[in-house]
């Protein structure tokens, strides 16, 4: 077994500091407001109620677009959680560099720490998502299997993902530049206001879609729930993209974990 | 299981940031833009030692001399550049109290916080938690959040968590210094049994007192190279050395952080003299390791006189005082002076200072019974 899973096992037999800080970092960032924990659901009300609205009414409203709002809402909070995670990635081992200091060099709870709070986060939004479905879409019972197993696939992803980025960013602090500025083109390049049948295969926007991972890790997700159709190329894509990231992850982790303090 | 901490031959070096400006120490706006470059540094050189159970260390140097970064490596954090570290026992690390505080969370809550930080469990924090928020006073206040609490309090509650458990290598940075007197004491305690419950202890301190009371042995370090490691005793004159060699701005600091470096010499300045071209001084002296002062400083307005030769006088009184049967402490020194004193300036401002050669002179003799200066 590699140092990554070594780790990544140990993690989760004592899952008590990342679990446990990462659910206090969610709650007591809205201990100082006056609504409290009103403004953890207020991000998804925005966008499912206020956006969707605004963009069911653009596009006309045809009448096989009835399920748009929770499209859109489901679309929103996925990818709510794997852009947190992808944008914090970067700076993670910098910021928990008093821990490393103190000489606890289990980096995976620190990429365990703001993925969990991300959950935490896509959690919180589930029971809003529940009340769009039931009143917008006709949800297959069949597909909620489906989509936590490609849950699991996200999460996956965004854990190897997640630790390559953090190796990256601890030595080059640039790409946590570069993922600020991009994911806002990645959420409208990925099919959340729009549907992915509007980017045919052999049209230029068509590939520039399938070439976007967030788009395919959306996909087995929100497709399975709503009925939306999964293209072969989606499967295809995650196989190599999750095998590819799994190695990756793990070559460079065993490679580099002891060495990385030195960069910070 | 025994405890065991050994150094082969370590070494340290850590890339460092530096910002081209062009011309040294000199920046100007458009240099500002200009691009860094990164260097490797050597931190830490040639360090080697052992420690086996029961050992307590000492980590001696000036700043800068690598002695956070030395913990930083027994703590694992730095995996040294050459060298190996080989250990056998469970490590803990007391180097930063404040680790993983969080603003907006409870005091109660920042225990667990920090517990789990730490690598306790969850279940085992419920139970320490009353006695850490008993230990820390801080009972009455457990549902405030943190940034209600003063600095002090909270270097309180981030001693009494880090010290809840009790492991069996103990490295620590300096000795945590923590607000009132009452607590301090508390504290001294706690520390004194954590350090004897654990088998092996680092510990990095400016202050040579502390670690003359609490280590066996020492390890000197000097701009990073292990310049000494052995008994405190001689560790300590290595220490000294390095100190006299150091400039006068960092041999001061570090002397009035620590008078017991260069021992505590005793006496008193009994009389000042000041003619026109002269000045004469009078007193007794004792170095600690009581002899006779061998050098006389007398520093004012901005300048030292350093005299060798001078007047002994065998004085009975001191005799009797110190305890001795023979030896002349007392001392007469006449220094010539090219311009002539301000004599209410000049006993706001000399400095007497005695010792055995001219690098280890002691603290400043007390002038009490010279405040008044004689003139002609």
């Amino acid at each position: 077994m590699t140092l990554l899973f070594r780790h990544l096992a140990e993690s989760f037999r004592k899952p008590d500091h990342w679990l446990y800080a990462s659910w206090l970092d969610v709650i007591t960032k809205y201990r100082k407001n006056a609504l409290g924990l009103f403004w953890i659901f207020f991000p998804p009300i925005v966008y499912i109620w206020g956006l969707g609205l605004f963009f069911r009414a653009i596009r006309g409203a045809a009448p096989e677009e009835t399920g748009f709002l929770a499209h859109m809402g489901f679309g929103f909070i996925v990818f709510r959680l794997m852009s947190t995670v992808v944008m914090e990635a970067g700076s993670n081992f910098n910021a928990y560099l008093p821990y490393i200091y103190e000489g606890h060099l289990r980096l995976t709870d620190y990429v365990l720490r703001p993925l969990s709070r991300a959950v935490i986060y896509f959690l919180f939004a589930v029971p809003l998502l529940v009340i769009v479905l039931v009143g917008d879409a006709p949800v297959l019972p069949l597909g909620i299997l489906g989509a936590i197993l490609g849950f699991a696939i996200v999460l996956v992803n965004l854990f190897v993902y997640g630790v390559l980025l953090a190796f990256m960013g601890a030595r080059f602090p640039d790409i946590n530049q570069f993922f600020s500025s991009v994911m806002l083109a990645m959420f409208l390049i990925t099919p959340i206001v729009w549907y992915a049948k509007d980017a045919p295969m052999d049209t230029a926007h068509g590939m520039l879609m399938r070439a976007n991972p967030f788009h395919h890790l959306l996909a087995v997700v929100r497709g399975p729930v709503l009925g939306e159709s999964i293209e072969p190329l989606t499967y295809s894509y995650l196989g190599v993209m999750t095998v590819v990231g799994v190695m990756l992850a793990s070559l460079i982790y065993g490679r580099l974990a002891k060495r990385m303090s030195a960069w910070l | 299981m025994t405890a065991m901490l050994r150094a082969y031959n370590v070494s340290l070096e850590l890339p460092t940031e530096v910002h081209k400006t062009g011309r040294k120490g000199y920046s100007d706006l458009l240099a500002t833009l200009s691009g860094s470059v990164r260097y490797q540094t050597t931190i830490l050189s040639g360090i080697n030692f052992e420690a086996v159970d029961g050992d307590r260390i000492g980590i001696m140097g000036l700043n800068g001399a690598g002695k956070t970064s030395l913990l930083r490596v027994l703590n694992g954090a730095y995996a040294p550049t050459a060298g190996v570290i080989r250990i056998e026992g469970v490590r803990q690390s007391l180097l930063n109290p404040l680790l993983g505080f969080a603003e907006y969370a409870s005091v109660a809550e920042n225990i667990f916080l920090r517990g789990t930080a730490m690598g306790l469990r969850y279940r085992q924090l419920k139970a320490i938690a009353p006695d850490v928020l008993e230990f820390a006073g801080l009972a009455e206040r457990a549902e405030y959040p943190l940034y209600t609490l003063s600095s002090g309090q909270r270097m309180r509650l981030g001693f009494a968590i880090t010290t809840a458990v009790q492991p069996d290598i103990l490295l620590m940075d300096e000795w945590l210094s923590t607000g009132d007197a009452a607590f301090v004491a508390r504290a001294r305690k706690r520390m004194k049994d954590r350090f004897e419950g654990s088998r092996i202890v680092v510990l990095a301190s400016h202050s040579t007192s502390l670690l003359r009371d609490t280590c066996n042995k020492a390890l000197v370090l000097d701009k990073g190279r292990m310049h000494f490691f052995g008994a405190t005793a001689d560790a300590l004159e290595a220490y000294r050395d390095i100190v006299s060699q150091a400039s006068s701005e960092e041999r001061d600091a570090a002397m009035s952080s620590d008078p017991v470096l260069f021992g505590n010499t005793q006496g008193v300045v009994e009389r000042i003299r000041a003619t026109r071209d002269s000045l004469e001084v009078v007193g007794w002296a004792m170095d600690d390791r009581g002899r006779e002062a061998a050098v006389v400083c007398l520093e004012f307005a901005g300048q030292k006189h350093l005299l060798e030769s001078f007047e002994r006088v065998q004085r009975d009184d001191v005799n009797d005082y110190v305890g001795k049967h023979s030896g002349k402490y007392g001392f007469r020194v006449s220094l010539a002076l090219e311009q002539p004193v301000v004599a209410s300036e000049l006993v706001k401002e000399l400095e007497v200072r005695v010792g055995r050669n001219v690098s280890r002179l002691g603290t400043p003799l007390s002038l009490v019974r010279a405040s008044v200066i004689e003139t002609e």
